[in-house]
């Protein structure tokens, strides 16, 4: 498992022996800051906008600040209600999505590391096969299956689709794999069920797996935006993205309210980011590696 | 061993937990959102977002407060296709809100397709909803193969936003305030270029990219007397180029002249001219309450008649029953009283900027005495319907393609004529595509 | 303290855990692979067949359907705006794929050398990514705007032209690249930061005492080592690129864009199918773009196989 954010530089370029040394880091630090700046601006001017007046928003030249700083913008954002909503309808999809994935993955893949059955390696293929499908192809035929089960505009019907994830199932297959055998022969000798090796033995030891995979799922779920704006089109039921989606076309809707709106939706995973950044890279970075 | 289970109980606790929560959201999940869609006595569905949004549900509290018999349920869909979509879909699969609100431009998705119950004069006349009760144009509107399917709300239509300072500025004020009759073909450009000599400001702006320049195409092209661009439901097409190239020329020249607005979306659009940087503005009305909240010194007419004759692009909301075979006659009867309760509550929709339908509130005090609505209730007179076909319509596949086809011709990166020319291949492979309907 | 007897009890255990495990893991087996299986075969594998069934009928979305074989599939060969949007697509990934891969690499070699400041970094580089893309949409169509857009503005200011970011073709598309960089970065750039933080130190040590300079070691020791992930981040980017619909759509605002110069080939599937209703003509284009990123998924597998040998060979 690769940890990031070792304190020591492992870098990619040692100091040769011609003593590029004196200004070598100090123009790499020079870059560095000014490309961190530029790729902060963006966000920054949304955050800037926000708080002024939404009269003096569109006047030009522009400048970071208005006559003065208000939340004006926010309280109207909040007032309309529909973005609690969606945090709420965010949260519950992208809760049952990955706490499924979780589940069905590990399930699987436990299967497919631990136990030996016919059609084992037919179905590990099936699963291969699944990481090249193109989910955005398969929007129509899956929208009518939706219709069909009485399942569109439901939550259940944003959630299913999302549930069955090929690439969870093979980070945890890798991270079975690596568990020593001995731990398992041991606990059938004491007679224990495949099921009580997987649930007091197996999942436990992958903690880590388990928050990588979930990390990964829940910051993908959250922000999936295609596949909830194709199902649903009840404002009741509409994700952050899909809430979000709207406003820019919604007259009325200015741009300090705009900037707000888009603030606040972008709240929740940066919040979580900042303050679980070394997970949620790792979780991220371990996925997509061994993915 | 010890060990291993006061872990274990720990893990317990946490799963036990989780598992709570998790049955909670399955519940939540199976139920439905609680923020609305349960068991009602009538069902009502529009795509009204926004201020226009805010007000139908302070419309509907107040008739469900004035009503006691009164339960309404409101489901609010997102505007354009996914709402048109999923209504289609509810229509066909047998379970319809009792209600809906439809352009009477996309009525040809849904009439004669059989998803709408015929609305007869038996039916009609125990609530006061008599077509004598209506404007004509919009009444007329909601038909489909001569029967009567909808009812309108009101008409929306294409006006022409002037900033009062700036064209004061420019001495086209007249004495009551009102912006001076610029009819014919200059008068309007002229009146962009005076602006701009006197105070610098743009003339005209109005979004290029959307659906507007389709808008004010069809306004020109009907002001000059072109024939109807589609016909026998889209599958015929009957645009004259010559009288569209006329029209296209003339949208060409507020960029050509150098008084134009630039390459911009909706918002931008109405930014323009809310911070003052254009003195003119083409959209429809329903922007009056965004600029009356700014305190923005500006008026409101109808679109000038640039050309031969007046006209001007405009849609209705109007009121569908769609038909559910299982809909009790009591049901019926409460859908029909709900939409009547929706129609005297014109004047409160009215000052959204829209237009109401119903006589009785048009031509009230109350109604006149509203500016600057009442400013271009005129227009009601000279309304152009987008062309009745299942791809046309608001919000629709013609709207966007035109739209975009048009664009370049404003902007003056294309000539009319290859502007033209793909629009007439979109209506040509449309014109050819079997009804899905 | 081996007696005689453990040897057989060993082995006696053994064969009992065999015996026992057989039969019940065929079961359990069963047990464990369903709940991934039948979400799988629901929702991945049955809506495949079921766009190749509903291809060869003309269904509508809100009425019937009719048999008409493959004739869904010779109008969209003849269809123009159905290649048209192919190539959007594809012109999106040839604009996306270059700048995601290089960037992210060069920037991570670059932060690797940073010691204390490298969470600072990782932070401002990798935050864009947890965003959703209508955030991403509204700040950048704000930032493009004519007049009153920071871009545009900082632009007149500087002396120069304001550009028309997404009303104008290429240019648009060029605008809809640079936000998706911005947006997309960070999951590239931590692949490789993670990519190179595997490789010892030792061996930069060992070529250093040999008297590599910098650029020998960047070509001889973490440009081979890190090739496997460079070559995953570009074959994940090109297959994430194919599949591009949200941010055309929403940037464009729903249009084919300036000239019909932007809309991507999801979206004009998404169009056939929900604004026009025709679902046997958009699932006969789903299908061919199936078939279509599935070549190119299985083309960059081969080639990572062939580039690995190729790798292991020359180092």
């Amino acid at each position: 498992m690769t940890t990031l954010g070792t304190r020591r530089p492992v870098s990619g370029l040692v100091e040769g022996p011609r003593g590029h040394r004196g200004w070598v880091r100090p123009v790499i630090y020079a870059v560095l800051v000014v490309l961190a700046l530029v790729w902060v601006v963006p966000l920054a001017w949304a955050v800037a906008t926000s708080l002024k007046p939404d009269a003096e928003t569109t006047i030009a030249p522009v400048s970071w600040f208005g006559s003065e700083v208000t939340l004006d913008a926010y309280r109207v954002a909040l007032e309309q209600g529909e973005i609690l909503k969606w945090y709420f309808n965010s949260l519950l999809t992208t809760s049952l999505i990955t706490a499924g994935t979780i589940v069905t993955a590990s399930l699987a893949a436990f299967a497919f590391s631990r136990m030996r059955f016919r059609g084992r390696d037919l179905l590990m293929w099936m699963v291969l096969a699944g990481l090249i499908v193109p989910f955005q192809a398969l929007i129509v035929p899956l929208f009518t299956q939706m219709t069909a089960f009485g399942l569109a505009d439901t939550y259940w019907g944003i959630v299913l689709p999302q549930l069955a994830s090929p690439i969870a199932v093979l980070v945890f297959k890798r991270a079975f794999d690596a568990v020593p055998r001995e731990l398992e022969e041991s606990a059938l000798v004491d007679g224990a069920s495949m099921w009580r090796i997987y649930w007091l033995i197996w999942m436990p030891l992958s903690r880590a797996t388990i928050a990588a995979v979930g990390i990964f799922t829940f910051v993908i779920a959250w922000n999936t935006f295609f596949w909830p704006f194709v199902v649903t089109s009840a404002g009741s039921l509409f994700t952050i993205p899909v809430g979000l989606a709207n406003v820019q076309t919604s007259y009325g809707a200015l741009y300090a309210q705009q900037m707000a709106l888009a603030v606040l939706g972008a709240l929740p995973l940066l919040i979580a980011f900042l303050l679980f950044q070394r997970q949620i890279v790792q979780g991220i970075a371990n996925t997509g590696l061994k993915g | 061993m010890q060990g291993a289970r006061r872990g274990l109980t720990r893990r317990e606790a946490l799963i036990g937990g989780t598992a709570l929560g998790a049955a909670a959201a399955l519940g939540i999940a199976t139920t439905g959102s609680p923020f609305g869609g349960a068991t009602q006595t009538v069902t009502f569905w529009h795509l009204f977002g926004g201020g226009d949004g805010e007000r139908l549900t302070e419309i509907l509290a107040d008739i469900d407060a004035e009503n006691p018999d009164s339960d309404v349920r409101q489901l609010i869909l997102q505007w354009g296709n996914p709402y048109y979509t999923k209504l289609a879909l509810a229509a066909v699969g047998g379970s319809p809100p009792d209600v809906a609100v439809v352009h009477a431009t996309r009525l040809p998705s849904f009439a004669p397709a059989g998803l709408l119950e015929e609305l007869t004069p038996e039916l009609l006349a125990p609530h006061g909803l008599t077509e004598d009760q209506f404007l004509e144009k919009p009444w007329k509107s909601c038909q489909s193969g001569g029967r009567q399917y909808a009812i309108p709300l009101d008409t929306h239509p294409f006006v022409l936003y002037y900033n009062t300072d700036l064209v004061e500025q420019a001495g086209l004020l007249g004495g009551d305030g009102k912006l001076r009759p610029l009819d014919g073909p200059s008068a309007l450009l002229d009146a962009c270029e005076a602006v701009k000599e006197e105070t610098g400001k743009t003339g005209l702006v109005f979004e290029t990219r959307g659906v507007t320049p389709w808008r004010v195409f069809l306004t020109l092209y009907t002001q000059l007397g072109g024939p109807p661009i589609l016909e026998e439901g889209g599958s015929r097409i009957g645009l004259d180029d010559e009288t569209a190239i006329q029209a296209l020329e003339w949208m060409a020249q507020p960029n050509a002249r150098g008084v134009g607005g630039p390459d911009v979306d909706y918002q931008g659009s109405v930014a323009f001219f809310s911070n003052q940087s254009a003195a003119f503005a083409l959209n429809g009305e329903w922007e009056v309450t965004t600029y009356q909240a700014m305190d923005l010194p500006f008026g409101m007419r109808t679109v000038p008649t640039i050309f031969d004759r007046p006209a001007t692009q405009a849609d209705s909301h109007t009121f569908v029953i769609p038909r559910d075979p299982d809909r009790s006659p009591e049901r019926l009867d409460a859908a029909l009283a709900f939409i009547s309760r929706l129609i005297n509550k014109g004047l409160d929709w009215a000052k959204g900027g829209h237009v109401p339908a119903y006589r009785k509130i048009f031509e009230s005090d109350a109604y006149r005495e509203l500016t600057p609505q009442s400013d271009y209730a005129a227009a009601v007179d000279d309304l152009v319907f987008d062309p009745l076909a299942w791809y046309s319509g608001s919000g629709s596949n013609l709207e966007y393609n035109a739209g975009s086809a048009l664009s370049p011709v404003v902007t003056g990166t294309l000539r009319p004529e290859q502007g033209l020319r793909t629009f007439r291949d979109y209506l040509d492979r449309m014109s050819k595509t079997p009804k899905p309907v | 303290m081996a007696t005689a007897t453990e040897p057989l009890t060993r082995v006696a255990a053994r064969t009992r855990a065999r015996r026992i495990r057989d039969p019940r893991t065929g079961r359990a087996a069963l047990l464990f692979t369903a709940p991934f299986f039948v979400l799988f075969v629901l929702f991945l594998f049955w809506p495949v067949l079921s766009a190749l069934r509903t291809s060869l009928f003309d269904d509508s979305l809100v009425g019937s359907a009719t048999w008409v074989g493959l004739e869904n599939y010779a109008e969209l060969l003849d269809d123009p705006n159905f290649w048209a949007s192919m190539w959007h697509t594809a012109f999106f990934t040839l604009l996306s794929v270059p700048p995601l891969v290089v960037l992210p690499l060069a920037l991570a070699l670059l932060v690797s050398r940073v010691g204390r400041l490298q969470w600072l970094f990782r932070l401002a580089f990798f935050a864009p990514y947890v965003l959703p893309v209508s955030v991403v949409v509204l700040i950048w169509n704000w930032l493009y705007q004519p007049g009153f857009g920071l871009i545009n503005s900082y632009l007149t200011s500087l002396g120069l032209a304001e550009v028309n970011w997404l009303g104008q073709p290429v240019v648009a598309m060029v605008s809809i690249v640079i936000a998706t960089v911005w947006w997309t970065f960070g999951f590239n750039f931590v692949l490789y930061l993670a990519g190179l933080q595997e490789i010892p130190r030792e061996l930069y040590e060992a070529a250093a005492t040999d008297g590599a300079t910098p650029g020998q070691q960047l070509r001889r020791i973490t440009v081979p080592l890190l090739s496997s992930t460079i070559v995953l981040v570009t074959t994940l980017q090109v297959i994430a690129s194919l599949k591009v619909f949200d941010q055309i759509y929403l940037l464009q605002l729903g249009t084919p864009g300036p000239e019909n110069s932007t809309r991507p080939a999801i979206q004009y599937i998404y169009e056939a199918g929900f604004t026009q209703y025709r679902i046997g003509y958009a699932s006969a284009m789903s299908f061919v773009f199936f078939v279509v990123v599935v070549a190119v998924a299985i083309l960059s597998i081969w080639l990572v196989r062939r580039a690995g040998t190729r790798t292991v060979v020359s180092s």
